[in-house]
C-alpha cells in the first residue's frame, strides 16, 4: 500500500506533457504521461496514489468528460485542470465536478507546485481514510442483526434500561450484546465506539 | 479626259485622271486630230460630251472665251449655252481671284505644262459659289499650234464640305488624333494632340510616331506597328496592356489608344485616337486602395474571431518551453538529479518550443499585416495550402470541430480534401486579398457543416485551369443555401449567422471582380454548396 505518489499527465500535446514531466522531475516528483483520456482510462489503477493533471481540450474524450467518468470510481486521485485556454465556464464546471485546482498553462508555477503537493497530501489522507473505512466496514460486517439493533440505539444515546424496554429483552441481555459489540469492533470505550461509527459514516437513526 | 488612239474606241477616263496628259503634246498624238480622222466617231464623241451631266466639259479659245458647252456645264453653272458661248471664262471666278489674275494663270500653266489642275471657289450664273475641281488642258492642232483649251469642271462642294466636316470633327474631338503612315511618320495631328503631348503640330508632322512613345517601349513599337499594318482592323491598341504616352518634357502618362486604318491619297494610314486616362487610373487606384483597406478590416475582424483559438495554440508551446526552462534552472541550482546531456537536451527542446511559438506569431503577423494593394505573380495552390495550414485546426475547433488535412483521421475531424492542379499557371493578383476570399469561403463551408457529424463532413478545395482562367472550387456537403437566398448572397449585409456582419461574400466578390475574375455559387439544400471563383491567368509578359 505504501506506493510512491505519481503525477499523471493527460495531454494530447506530447511536447507539453513531456516538458511537464521534466519540470516535475526537477522538483522531485515522479510522473507519467498519457496522450489521451482513453489512454489513461485503459491503464487506470485505482490503487495508484498521486494527482491527475488534466488538459481540457483534447480529441475523443475531453478533459471534462474524463473527469465525469472518473467521478464514478470509488477511489481516484484528485484532479487538477491544466488548460491552455482558461474560460470561466469551463473552470466552474470543472470545480463543480470536484477538481481541486484549475490552472492556465504557463501561469503560476509556484501555485501549481503547491496545488500538486497539496493534492498529493490530500490524496494520501483520502486513501488513509478510505482504507480505515474499509476496515471498519469489515468489522461491522461481523455483527449479528440483533447486535446491529443495539448498536444503533447506543449511538442514538439511549441508556441500557431504555434499550432493554424498547427491544423487550432483559437489561442483562443488552449488556451482553454491548460487550460483544465492543469486542467485535475492537474498541475499549463508548467514546471510541462513537468515533469509529462516525468514521464509518454511520449516523444515529433518531 | 483623253481618248486613246490605239484602242480605236472612246474610253472615258474621267477628268481627274491627269496621267494621260503628263507628257508634252509633241510626244502624244493629239486627241482632236484623231477625232478629225474619224468623223463618225467625232459625232459620237460630241454627243457623248454633250450628254455628260456630272461634269462641265467645254472648250475655250486662245483668249479664254467659251467656245462649246455641255449639259453638265449648264447644270453646274446655271448658264445655257446661248448665254455663255463667246463670254470670257473669268465670269466663273470670284472678284478676288480675278484681281489676283487667277484665270490667266490657269491658262498660262496649261499652256506651259499642257495641263493645269486646280481646286477652288467658282461662281454660278446666279452669283452663288461652289467648290470646283477644274482641269484645263491645252489643245494643239496637227501643226502643234495651240488652238485653245479644254476644261473639265466638277462640283465638289459636297465632298469638300464632308472633308471640312471630318477635319472639323478631328480638330474638335476631345481625343488626340494622330494620322500615321506605313513608315510610322506622323502625317496629321489635331490640336488636342498638341495639348496632350506638349508639341506644336509642325514639330510632330513628318516625325516618327515613336517620339510619342516612352523610351522603354520604343524598341518594340516599330515591330508592333508593322504587324498592325499587315492586318489593319479597327481595334484598341495593346489590348490588356498598360499603354503610356511620352510628353515633350519626357514625362509619361497612361493612355488608351484606338486604331483605325484609313486608305488615303498617301497610301494606307492609321488614325490613332488617344485618350489620357490619368484620371481614370487614379480613380481605379483609389478604389483598389479602398478595397484593400476593406479587405484588411475584414481580415482583422476574422482574426479577431480566431484570436482566442490562436492564443490557445500559442499557449501550448510557451508553457512547454517554460516548463523545460524551469526544470533546467532547478536542476542547475541543486547541482544534482540530471546530467549535463539531459540539461542540454531540455534546453534544446525549450528552444524548439519557442521557435514553434514564433512561427505561429509570424504567421498571424503576416496574416493581419496591412499591405497596400500590390499585384504579384502568385500560385493559387500555395495560397490554398497557406490558408489550410493557418486556419486549420485553429479555425473552428472551439465549436468542437477540428479540420484535418488529407490522411489524418481523428474522429472529431472534418476532412479537408485538396485537389490541386500542380500544372496550374500563375495569376497576377493581390495575395492578401485572394487569401481573404479563400478564408471567407473556407469558414463559410465549415460553418455550413456544423450540423453534420464531423466524420461525414467533407471540405473540398480544388484548382484547375479553364480556358484562360484559373478556377478554384470550395465545396462543402453541409446544409446548403435556400434558392431564395442565393440571389442575395453576395449583397452587402446579407447574413444567416447570428454574429455575422454579412460582408464576407460581398467583399470577396469585390475582390474577385477587381481582379477581372468572377465568383459564383451553386447549392442544393441539404446536399451542400460549391463556391467557385476564377482569376485570369497571368500573361507571359507579366511573369518576368
Amino acid at each position: 500500500m505504501n506506493r510512491e505518489p505519481t503525477v499523471f499527465i493527460v495531454d494530447d500535446d506530447s511536447a507539453f506533457a513531456e516538458s511537464m514531466a521534466v519540470f516535475l522531475l526537477s522538483i522531485g516528483l515522479k510522473s507519467k504521461c498519457f496522450s489521451s483520456g482513453l489512454d489513461y482510462l485503459n491503464q487506470f489503477d485505482p490503487e495508484a496514489p498521486g494527482v491527475l493533471l488534466l488538459d481540457v481540450r483534447m480529441p475523443n474524450i475531453s478533459g471534462l468528460s474524463l473527469q465525469e467518468r472518473l467521478a464514478k470510481e470509488p477511489l481516484c486521485v484528485p484532479i487538477i485542470i491544466l488548460t491552455g485556454h482558461a474560460d470561466v465556464q469551463t473552470a466552474i464546471r470543472a470545480m463543480q465536478r470536484g477538481a481541486v485546482g484549475f490552472f492556465q498553462k504557463t501561469l503560476g508555477e509556484m501555485e501549481l507546485c503547491d496545488a500538486i503537493q497539496n493534492a498529493i497530501v490530500e490524496d494520501a489522507r483520502n486513501r488513509a481514510k478510505h482504507a480505515k473505512q474499509a476496515k471498519i466496514l469489515a468489522l461491522l460486517a461481523r455483527l449479528t442483526p440483533a447486535e446491529n439493533q443495539v448498536l444503533e440505539l447506543i449511538l442514538s444515546g439511549r441508556p441500557n434500561k431504555t434499550i432493554a424496554s424498547k427491544l423487550g429483552v432483559s437489561r442483562r441481555a443488552v449488556e451482553d450484546r454491548r460487550a460483544r459489540i465492543m469486542q467485535k469492533l475492537e474498541v475499549e470505550s463508548l467514546p471510541d465506539l462513537v468515533r469509529l461509527a462516525t468514521d464509518a459514516g454511520l449516523r444515529p437513526t433518531e | 479626259m483623253s481618248i486613246r488612239e490605239h484602242t480605236g474606241e472612246i474610253p472615258f477616263d474621267g477628268p481627274t485622271s491627269g496621267d494621260s496628259r503628263g507628257g508634252s503634246a509633241a510626244e502624244r498624238p493629239h486627241p482632236l486630230r484623231s477625232l478629225s480622222e474619224l468623223h463618225l466617231s467625232a459625232d459620237l464623241f460630241r454627243l457623248l460630251v454633250e450628254c455628260v451631266q456630272d461634269f462641265a466639259i467645254f472648250l475655250l479659245d486662245l483668249d479664254g472665251h467659251v467656245a462649246s458647252w455641255n449639259e453638265g456645264a449648264r447644270r453646274i453653272t446655271g448658264y445655257r449655252s446661248d448665254e455663255i458661248i463667246g463670254k470670257h471664262f473669268s465670269c466663273f471666278f470670284t472678284r478676288d481671284d480675278i484681281a489676283r489674275g487667277q484665270p490667266e494663270k490657269e491658262l498660262a500653266i496649261a499652256k506651259a505644262m499642257g495641263r493645269c489642275a486646280k481646286e477652288g471657289q467658282r461662281l454660278r450664273k446666279d452669283g452663288s459659289d461652289f467648290w470646283a475641281s477644274v482641269v484645263t488642258t491645252a489643245l494643239y492642232d496637227d501643226a502643234h499650234k495651240l488652238r485653245g483649251f479644254a476644261k473639265v469642271t466638277r462640283d465638289i462642294t459636297f465632298s469638300k464640305a464632308a472633308e471640312e466636316k471630318s477635319r472639323l470633327m478631328v480638330s474638335l474631338a476631345l481625343n488626340a488624333m494622330v494620322l500615321v503612315d506605313e513608315r510610322g511618320i506622323i502625317t496629321l495631328v489635331n490640336p488636342q494632340t498638341e495639348t496632350l503631348f506638349g508639341y506644336a503640330s509642325h514639330e510632330l508632322i513628318g516625325q516618327s510616331i515613336e517620339m510619342l512613345v516612352p523610351d522603354r517601349f520604343k524598341a518594340d513599337h516599330p515591330a508592333n506597328r508593322t504587324r498592325y499594318f499587315r492586318n489593319p482592323v479597327v481595334r484598341p491598341m495593346g489590348a490588356g496592356r498598360d499603354l503610356y504616352g511620352r510628353r515633350s518634357d519626357g514625362s509619361e502618362f497612361p493612355v488608351e489608344i484606338g486604331l483605325h486604318p484609313l486608305d488615303t491619297d498617301g497610301g494606307r494610314q492609321v488614325l490613332g485616337s488617344i485618350v489620357d486616362i490619368t484620371e481614370r487610373k487614379r480613380a481605379e487606384e483609389q478604389s483598389r486602395k479602398y478595397l484593400a483597406e476593406l479587405a484588411h478590416v475584414a481580415r482583422l475582424s476574422t482574426t479577431g474571431q480566431m484570436v482566442s483559438e490562436l492564443a490557445h495554440e500559442m499557449n501550448q508551446p510557451l508553457a512547454a518551453a517554460a516548463n523545460y526552462a524551469r526544470a533546467c534552472v532547478a536542476f542547475a541550482r541543486s547541482g544534482k538529479g540530471a546530467t549535463v546531456e539531459q540539461l542540454a537536451e531540455w534546453m534544446e527542446k525549450t528552444a524548439a518550443q519557442v521557435a514553434r511559438t514564433l512561427d505561429i506569431v509570424n504567421r498571424i503577423a503576416g496574416f493581419v499585416k496591412y499591405e497596400p494593394a500590390t499585384r504579384a505573380i502568385i500560385n493559387v495552390n500555395r495560397l490554398i495550402e497557406n490558408i489550410v495550414s493557418l486556419s486549420i485546426p485553429t479555425m473552428l475547433s472551439g465549436a468542437g470541430t477540428t479540420v484535418c488535412k488529407n490522411g489524418e483521421t481523428k474522429d472529431t475531424c472534418i476532412r479537408a480534401i485538396l485537389a490541386l492542379d500542380e500544372s496550374l499557371p500563375p495569376v497576377k493578383a493581390d495575395r492578401i486579398q485572394i487569401e481573404q476570399v479563400l478564408l471567407n469561403l473556407v469558414r463559410n463551408a465549415i460553418e455550413a457543416m456544423q450540423g453534420i457529424p464531423p466524420a461525414d463532413a467533407r471540405l473540398s478545395l480544388s484548382t484547375s485551369k479553364v480556358g484562360e482562367f484559373v478556377r478554384v472550387d470550395v465545396s462543402d456537403n453541409g446544409k446548403g443555401i435556400a434558392p431564395d437566398e442565393l440571389g442575395r448572397l453576395f449583397g452587402p449585409f446579407f447574413t444567416t449567422k447570428p454574429s455575422g456582419m454579412g460582408l464576407g461574400l460581398s467583399i470577396s466578390r469585390s475582390i474577385i471582380e477587381n481582379h477581372n475574375g468572377a465568383i459564383t455559387v451553386e447549392s442544393t439544400p441539404g446536399r451542400g454548396t460549391t463556391f467557385r471563383f476564377s482569376l485570369p491567368v497571368a500573361r507571359e509578359r507579366e511573369e518576368s
